[in-house]
């Protein structure tokens, strides 16, 4: 859809809003270039090995880049004429709200052990241990969402038109020192809010070392 | 997503489990009944919400939820008008058990709202074939998840 003209321009392809899908990979998994190396691009979308779904998630999910800067200043003028950067940080969050072995295994950088066989009248259980931990696992983490079809379609089928997806990826991501609330309540939902802090992936190019964003096009039919 | 016929034929048929002694059971209002005591499900209303304080514990950012809002009418013999009133209370305690034992409503549905109201304010009600009742109803809500693809 072209541009709206006029004295306030603007162009809806542009617009992104509605749910994330949230996956994530282990650090030795290959660094992904685009959307097609973290999910298959037509239905059902399955996650790439050897990416994993985060799956329900309660509340929004979050990306957040933020730095510092201290001001370099002379007599003559009041105020900063110069700033150096002196701290870069961007985080994520994801509400998690599929409490699977895996999830609280990220969640408490635990181990997950053993299943407990079923017994009479009671079924198998999933056993995750925590403890004391010295050290955090890195992960890479991609969230993708889906634009609206107003804002430009992909033609996959004759029976399957969708929206364009859109996708971040954080190439080393690690669980941040944030308190995590387990928190069950009559009539509500149980949701993790798990930050992550970005960190960059050796041997990158600086400037490009800590994730990308892909946008995918518009595309007519067959 | 199983839909709203699925739904109706759900709820007339977990109505008939629960209370076996219901000799005929509608997915539609009928306009004459043959035998009392029945059971009445109307669809009343079909909503997509984001996810309210109906369904609270299934208001998830993947998906939004199809929302059926439901009346289910039970109607027994008014002839012992004392007799009716005890039957419909019993019916009521009945449905009210099992909805709160299984919001699955024995994996008829996927979800129904434990949030019913029972309402027993209709003292009786004639049909247009003369059939005269005394008639309890019971408003639920029963919800599926969908997915939007804007």
């Amino acid at each position: 859809m072209a541009p709206v003209t006029g004295a306030f321009p603007y162009d809806i392809d542009n617009l992104l809003g509605g749910a994330v899908r949230v996956l994530y990979a282990p650090v030795t998994a290959t660094l992904p270039d685009d959307i097609a190396d973290v999910i298959d691009m037509t239905t059902p979308y399955a996650a790439k090995t050897p990416w994993v779904d985060f799956g329900a998630t309660k509340e929004s999910f979050t990306y957040t880049r933020g730095f510092d800067t201290e001001g370099l200043e002379i007599q003559q003028v009041p105020g900063a004429i110069l700033e150096d950067i002196t701290d870069l940080s961007r985080t994520i969050t994801v509400s998690v709200a599929e409490l699977r072995p895996e999830m609280l295994a990220i969640v408490e950088q635990g181990t997950i052990a053993t299943d407990v066989a079923a017994g009479t009248g009671s079924g198998a259980q999933d056993i995750v241990k925590f403890g004391a931990f010295n050290s955090i696992t890195q992960y890479r983490v991609a969230w993708v969402s889906r634009r609206h079809q107003g804002s430009g379609t992909v033609y996959e089928s004759a029976s399957l038109t969708r929206g364009r997806f859109f996708m971040g990826v954080g190439y080393r991501c690690q669980i941040t020192a944030d308190e995590i609330e387990y928190e069950g309540a009559k009539g509500e939902l149980t949701g993790l809010s798990l930050s992550f802090k970005l960190f960059p992936e050796p041997g990158q190019v600086f400037g490009q070392e800590y994730g990308l964003w892909a946008s995918e096009q518009s595309k007519s039919g067959p | 997503m199983i839909g709203s016929e699925a739904i109706v034929e759900g709820l007339v048929a977990w109505v008939r489990a629960t209370i076996p002694a219901l000799t005929d059971g509608f997915n539609y209002e009928p306009t004459e009944k043959t035998t009392l005591p029945d059971v009445v499900v109307v669809l009343d209303t079909s909503t997509i919400e984001l996810g309210d304080s109906t369904f609270p514990l299934h208001a998830i950012q993947q998906r939004v939820i199809q929302r059926y809002d439901c009346t289910i009418s039970l109607m027994v013999d008014n002839e012992d008008p004392g007799q009716a009133a005890t039957t419909l209370r019993s019916y009521a305690d009945a449905l009210r058990a099992e909805l709160l034992k299984d919001g699955t409503l024995g994996q008829r549905v996927p979800v129904a709202s434990p949030f019913v109201t029972f309402d027993y304010t209709p003292p009786f009600v004639v049909y247009p074939d003369g059939t005269r009742g005394r008639e309890m109803t019971m408003t639920i809500s029963v919800a599926e998840y969908a997915e939007v693809e804007q």
